[in-house]
């Protein structure tokens, strides 16, 4: 047995401080701890917290730039308006005024479309006490569609709950890590810190995704998928396991009415039937092992497939193994309405108003597209981003260094988060905010102001279920330890393994993607990248740049285009351009980048160039 | 040039770099530098290879505060200085600008802060080290690609790692 000893770290700063404020890092899902020196009110320096269960005193680029972050000059500081979205942006100095002005037209729209014309979705960014207060908020108002970004919809959310999910600590004692459609060094980087450990025991990595990604450099082997077949993969490995007697026998699953889905296998997921099966055999011949998943898998229909192959592999009822799926570990919470079904893109189309916080639309929906998009659109958020385009209100968030409240990690940690500064005088916490609109209404009494009053209810609310009933807050509102949900994680392991709950087959899958065409002849892949969908300026404020889009360098030299020069993208509803950024990480079919056209098949071109010539070339090279 | 016996040195284990740019980002944090002045990044080597059988890697670079240093007799003013532990550093004080080190640098290392001027390069956190703290980089690297050890720790940590993989490997054979 081999020991290794670590390296003795000595943490610490030697800046002056006044104030050395433990606290969590919200940046992402993942929630490290971090510890931040502060000086005047002003963040001087932030580390790791060493004692952290999750980051053992390390820190990534984005936790360590939050103050940065903070002061940034592009941080919207300002309360704005415009009638419609194709006008420019007025600044609104009163805060009661856009309230008012808020508080009408919403009231308006209840008098006329009722109700559950009101939409809002919830980012992961803007922190708990946003959901919580939309939460309130939406039950006052009596609408139930209340979305948020961290709550996949009712069937993933109670998946999660009966099928008890892997934590970050374990990647290093399991036999398998197979990460499908994610690419967690990137989304969360800390959780490098987990693969790369796994790694060093020898625990055999594979990368099934679209595009080769940081994530899958650190792979001993990457699958080529077609971008949003990862559901379909597994249904496909499930489907070969069963039908080949590997696990047992699964009758609705090898019966399909369509055609076999690894029959399918090479046209659908881009992958041979042969090196499915291979995977298959692999994925059997593991005794336990643990499927990462990103955003884009679970928010698909069919992501229920992935603890079922779990399951029938034999993988949930051993140790650190199971399914980890990432950007979620928030737990339904007892007492309040469901989670709704995410609503689909037509769903969405006929709400009166929208209230979207963060870049939640644009990353959950990135087909919309925003020339026809109908809903009134209040943005709450502390960036502008692409949302921002479609919106006619903007009020500037609060970041959660600046308010104080609970947090819940991918990992199902509890944790409390510190205020480390103030917030710019216009910014509001989530839970002002609902607040402020709440008040226009007559229901103030629903929104206090004190943090006890509001700790009190969010004990309340994890008191009434006995999955969370452990967590204190006011322990960790005193310094105190994260606390995982369940409390009793291993009770509560064996209870759902000795059969409490059994698993049911996803009802749904994704239609199969379109093959591209040979009048679109490239495959769309919008990439999720640290901060949501990329981040623009006020579209007022200052002219679009064009975006990079990820180009296969052969492509680009058969069509005659260099690194950084600009590209027309066309697709059947319309066109636009970005700048080509030539990259081997993307094949030679493929285009991606950090935002949508609202289209999967897409042509690009050289600005100017033939679009008919470039089709003719691209059948002629086989793409 | 004599080494005092408590020398310690920053270890780099290429093979443990994800390129996540936390070195780079706590390095900036500690030197008050714009995002153009990065003293330590990670270079992407890749991706290499066809079709989807593709590498990439990371190599983190920063100074390798040479034994004989050529930037520090190549500095007009004096700015570039080599401390007794070994550290070579600039002093802002006296560096003008010129990027004369850079040249003679058979690394190209040093490179300007266009915020200030002046060079800007790694000077081993020197004043955090005074005070018995860590690089900023070593500490805040998520893989323990970057090591801050005395030169036999380091040697040992990475022999550890490097038979941690082999017996892993050897297990999985006989599996």
């Amino acid at each position: 047995m081999l020991t290794s000893y670590p390296l003795p770290r000595r943490a610490g700063t030697k800046r002056s401080y006044d104030q050395a404020i433990p606290t969590v890092c919200q940046e992402c899902p993942l929630h490290c701890g971090l510890l931040a020196y502060v000086r005047d009110g002003l963040i001087v320096e932030v580390q790791g917290v060493e004692e952290h269960p999750v980051s053992q005193g390390r820190l990534c680029a984005r936790g360590l730039a939050c103050g940065y972050r903070a002061r940034q000059p592009e941080r919207l500081r300002d309360y704005r308006y415009r009638p419609a979205i194709n006008q420019p942006w007025q600044k609104v100095n009163d805060r009661q005024q856009l309230f008012d002005l808020l508080s009408q037209r919403l009231q308006r729209l209840r008098e006329q479309q009722g109700a559950a014309a009101l939409g809002i979705m919830c980012g992961a960014g803007s922190g708990l006490d946003f959901y919580l207060g939309a939460l309130r908020f939406a039950s006052l108002w009596g609408t139930p569609k209340v979305y948020q970004e961290r709550l996949p919809g009712p069937a993933l959310g109670n998946l999660l709950l009966t099928n008890p999910t892997a934590a970050s600590h374990d990647w290093p004692q399991t036999q398998a890590l197979v990460i499908v459609e994610a690419d967690p060094v990137r989304s969360e980087p800390l959780l490098g810190r987990w693969l790369v450990a796994a790694r060093r025991r020898g625990v055999p990595v594979l990368v099934a995704d679209a595009c080769f990604t940081a994530t899958a450099a650190q792979a001993d082997e990457f699958l080529r998928l077609r971008p949003g077949t990862g559901n379909r993969f597994g249904r496909a490995l499930l489907q070969y396991l069963s039908s080949a007697g590997t696990v047992q026998r699964i009758p609705e699953v090898e019966t399909e009415t369509a055609a076999p889905v690894n029959a399918q296998a090479p046209g659908v997921l881009g992958i041979s039937a042969a090196e499915l099966s291979r995977i298959a055999a692999w994925l059997a011949a593991r005794p336990s092992g643990i499927f990462v998943l990103g955003a884009r898998v679970l928010r698909q229909p069919g992501a229920q497939i992935w603890p079922q192959l779990a399951a029938a592999l034999g993988w949930l009822t051993q140790a650190a193994a199971g399914w980890y799926p990432l950007a979620t570990g928030l737990p339904p919470l007892a007492g309040l309405p469901e989670p709704a079904p995410w609503p689909t893109t037509s769903e969405l189309q006929d709400l009166g108003a929208l209230i979207v916080s963060d870049h939640a639309l644009l990353s959950l929906y990135p087909e919309i597209d925003p020339r026809t998009f109908k809903p009134w659109l209040i943005h709450y958020g502390a960036f502008a981003d692409v949302t921002v385009n479609l919106a006619q209100v903007s009020l500037p968030a609060a970041l959660w260094l600046e308010k104080e409240g609970p947090s819940c990690s991918n990992d199902r940690l509890w944790q409390w988060g510190r205020q480390l500064v103030p917030p710019p005088p216009a910014c509001l916490s989530g839970w002002d905010f609902w607040r402020e609109l709440a008040t226009r209404f007559g229901w103030q009494d629903h929104f206090p102001t004190a943090v006890q009053k509001q700790e009190e209810y969010w004990q309340q609310l994890l008191r009434a279920a006995p999955y969370t009933s452990g967590v204190d807050l006011a322990t960790l509102r005193a310094g105190g330890p994260p606390q995982s949900w369940p409390s009793d994680f291993k009770s509560f392991r064996e209870a759902i393994i000795a059969g409490t709950a059994a698993l049911a087959l996803p009802q749904e899958f994704p239609k199969p993607p379109e093959l591209a065409s040979p009048e679109y002849p490239f495959l769309w892949l919008t990439l999720e990248t640290a901060g949501g969908p990329e981040s623009e300026q006020l579209a007022s404020d200052r002219p679009e740049a064009p975006p990079w889009i990820q180009l296969h360098p052969q492509t680009a030299a058969a069509l005659g285009i260099q690194h950084g020069e600009l590209v027309e993208i066309i697709w059947a509803a319309g066109r636009s351009c970005g700048r080509a950024g030539l990259s081997r990480m993307v094949p030679e079919w493929l285009v991606a980048a950090p935002w949508s056209p609202g289209a999967r098949e897409v042509l690009v071109c050289k600005a100017g160039q033939d679009p008919e010539m470039v089709r003719r070339l691209m059948q002629e090279l086989g793409v | 040039m004599n080494f005092p016996r408590r020398r310690r040195i920053l270890a780099i284990q290429a093979a443990d770099c994800l390129g996540c740019g936390s070195c780079t980002a706590a390095c900036q944090q500690e030197h008050d530098l714009p995002a153009a002045a990065r003293p330590i990044r990670p270079l992407a080597l890749g991706p290499w290879g066809e079709g989807d059988n593709l590498t990439l890697n990371f190599q983190p670079v920063v100074c390798c505060h040479c034994d004989r240093p050529a930037c520090v007799p190549a500095c007009p003013t004096g700015a570039m200085q080599q401390q007794e532990n070994g550290i070579v550093f600039s002093d802002p004080a006296l560096c003008i600008g010129c990027q004369t080190c850079a040249v003679a640098c058979p690394f190209g290392v040093p490179h300007l802060n266009p915020a200030t001027g002046k060079i800007a390069k790694c000077d081993g956190c020197r004043e955090r080290l005074a005070q018995g703290l860590w690089p900023a980089c070593a500490l805040a690297c998520p893989t323990d690609a970057l090591m801050f050890a005395p030169p036999w720790r380091a040697v040992a940590e990475t022999r550890g790692r490097e038979a941690l993989r082999i017996a892993a490997a050897l297990e999985e054979q006989r599996e």
